[in-house]
């Protein structure tokens, strides 16, 4: 999760978890009427390969010109930003200036993804004098880098738009989306399903007790950090970013400046990771899809720069329609994100028991529930739901696929504007902050010292075996 | 940078060595063990 928080951050659910539960769980109701056969999200724009501009947008299923169904979209996004500012005491005016400038750059930049120059894989299909064969997806790409040109280029810009640029507001909401897709690609394939939910059990097992256990200990023993900044450090690493580091830092009562400098440590290396370890794993595993996509989930810090990564590493597989890569990538840091509260409780125990001065705030049960990510509540009522309806009535499998389509046209748009918002918040020259170094040291050894190969090797032993496209059953 | 971050940083390159307690070990030693644990037996029955 990449919002960088201030020193004062609640340590309650935050603002955009509620935002996204609520605006996640409105998308699937509205799309849940194509069940009866309605689109009433028809409108909406679904961004396609491009040479002639007029024909790089189409509606989902509504009769309309295609940019109308861009506008549409573009005016309905804004207007859920504006309305969300507005009710956070920002005036109209700027609010909705605000909004308007980071959908349109999110939207254009993930459009002009779509060039056939960038995106075309089939030489048939356009006339262009290069191809990058890089797919649609290429967009998210062109979004980081139009975000990290705006945050490193133009910071006052930046931080005037930094209101409306909500990586954790448009990650969740995606991710609620996500499981609309998950439910509609591995219904009537329930093995597949199962085969990949088990497989991210091994994910917590993962990122909570191995690699925890050794940043910790690398952080104590070789950096010699106190206990303070130790366990914040390693939650940051080791399970998910902005968020974990945060929470723990709360957990053991750390200063607030500390999860607030290991979180800004977080989110450039997330974007660092995002832009190099998709090409990698290509590379690398030329054949083995599902193992990059769940490496993506297992290595990439924050759900945001994650999922993302997962968006990119499908785009250069290119594994056809009906894939699980981005579902898998979700679903591992989603099974992450389950344990944030759990993990921080077990801290806050030892922590009092052992480390803190007697007499000191005791620890209640219920900060596991306050440190629940709500949004995981959608992402699995919209999964479950769906998965439960399929397999019970089978006859809602057409109008499954039509509740898809429409979560689908605002789940990618989602990812642009948050690729865009992963860049705009991402300052480069932190890095180059005095006193960072033995900070960046850490983080350096921890991530490619030992993570991304630990997380290779168990991605590999767990998924090898599952094609990124599940076999059709026949009865 | 604030000024708050600009110390704290600061003291983590002057600030005295916290030595390692023995809950630290017991508490990192029982993470490594049971994630082992759980993914040899994770791995076994997948």
């Amino acid at each position: 999760m990449t919002q960088l928080p201030n020193d004062s951050a609640p340590r309650r659910a935050s603002n955009d978890d509620i935002w996204a539960l609520f605006l996640g769980l409105a998308v699937v109701g509205l799309a849940l009427f194509g069940l009866a056969g309605y689109q009433p999200l028809g409108w909406a724009a679904k961004f396609e390969e491009w040479v002639v501009p007029a024909k790089a947008v189409k509606p989902v299923a509504w009769a309309l010109p295609g940019w109308l169904a861009l506008a549409a979209s573009v005016a309905a996004v804004t207007s859920i930003l504006s309305l969300r500012l507005v009710v956070l005491g920002k005036s109209v005016i700027s609010a909705a200036t605000a909004s308007a400038v980071v959908v349109i750059l999110g939207l254009g930049s993930y459009l002009l993804g779509h060039h056939a120059c960038v995106a075309a894989t089939d030489d048939s299909k356009f006339v262009v004098p290069f191809r990058l064969g890089l797919t649609g997806e290429a967009g998210y790409l062109v979004a980081l880098f139009t975000g990290l040109a705006l945050g490193n280029l133009f910071p006052g810009a930046a931080r005037r738009l930094s209101m409306a640029a909500r990586t954790e507001l448009f990650i969740k909401t995606a991710i609620v989306l996500v499981g609309v897709s998950l439910a509609a690609k591995t219904l009537g394939q329930q093995a597949a399903a199962n085969r990949v939910l088990l497989r991210g059990v091994a994910a917590i097992a993962e990122a909570y007790l191995l690699y925890w256990g050794l940043v910790y200990l690398l952080v104590r023993t070789v950096f010699r950090f106190p206990r303070e900044w130790a366990a914040p450090l390693a939650s940051g690493i080791s399970i998910c970013g902005v968020s974990a580091a945060m929470a723990t830092g709360a957990a053991i009562r750390a200063r607030s400046g500390v999860a607030v400098l290991v979180s800004s440590l977080v989110v450039v290396f997330s974007t660092i990771e995002l832009v190099v370890l998709p090409f990698f794993a290509r590379w690398l595993l030329p054949d083995n899809p599902m193992v990059a996509a769940a490496w993506m989930g297992l290595a990439v810090k924050t759900d945001g720069a994650a999922v993302a990564a997962g968006a990119v590493t499908e785009a250069l597989y290119q594994p056809g329609p009906g894939n699980l890569m981005v579902a898998t990538t979700t679903l591992i840091k989603v099974f992450i994100d389950l344990f944030i509260g759990v993990w921080c409780f077990v801290l806050a125990v030892v922590w009092q028991r052992w480390f803190r001065p007697k007499g000191s705030e005791r620890v209640r049960f219920m900060e596991i529930v306050e440190r629940m990510p709500l949004f995981l509540i959608g992402y699995f009522l919209a999964f479950l739901g769906l998965m439960v309806l399929g397999n019970t009535m089978p006859e809602t499998l057409k109008g499954i696929k039509l509740v898809e389509g429409q979560t689908e046209a605002f789940r990618k748009p989602l990812f642009a504007l948050a690729f865009l918002s992963i860049g705009m918040a991402t300052d480069l020259r932190r890095l180059a902050s005095p006193g960072m170094a033995r900070l960046l040291l850490v983080y350096l050894v921890s991530i490619f010292g030992f993570i991304i190969w630990m997380a290779l090797v168990i991605s590999w032993i767990f998924f090898h075996d599952i094609p990124a496209i599940p076999p059709v059953v026949t009865p | 940078m604030s000024n708050e971050q600009e110390d704290l940083l600061m003291e983590l390159e002057t600030g005295p060595v916290e030595p390692l307690a023995r809950v630290e070990i017991i508490l990192v030693g029982s993470c490594l063990a049971v994630g082992t644990l759980l993914l040899v037996v994770l791995a076994c029955l997948l």
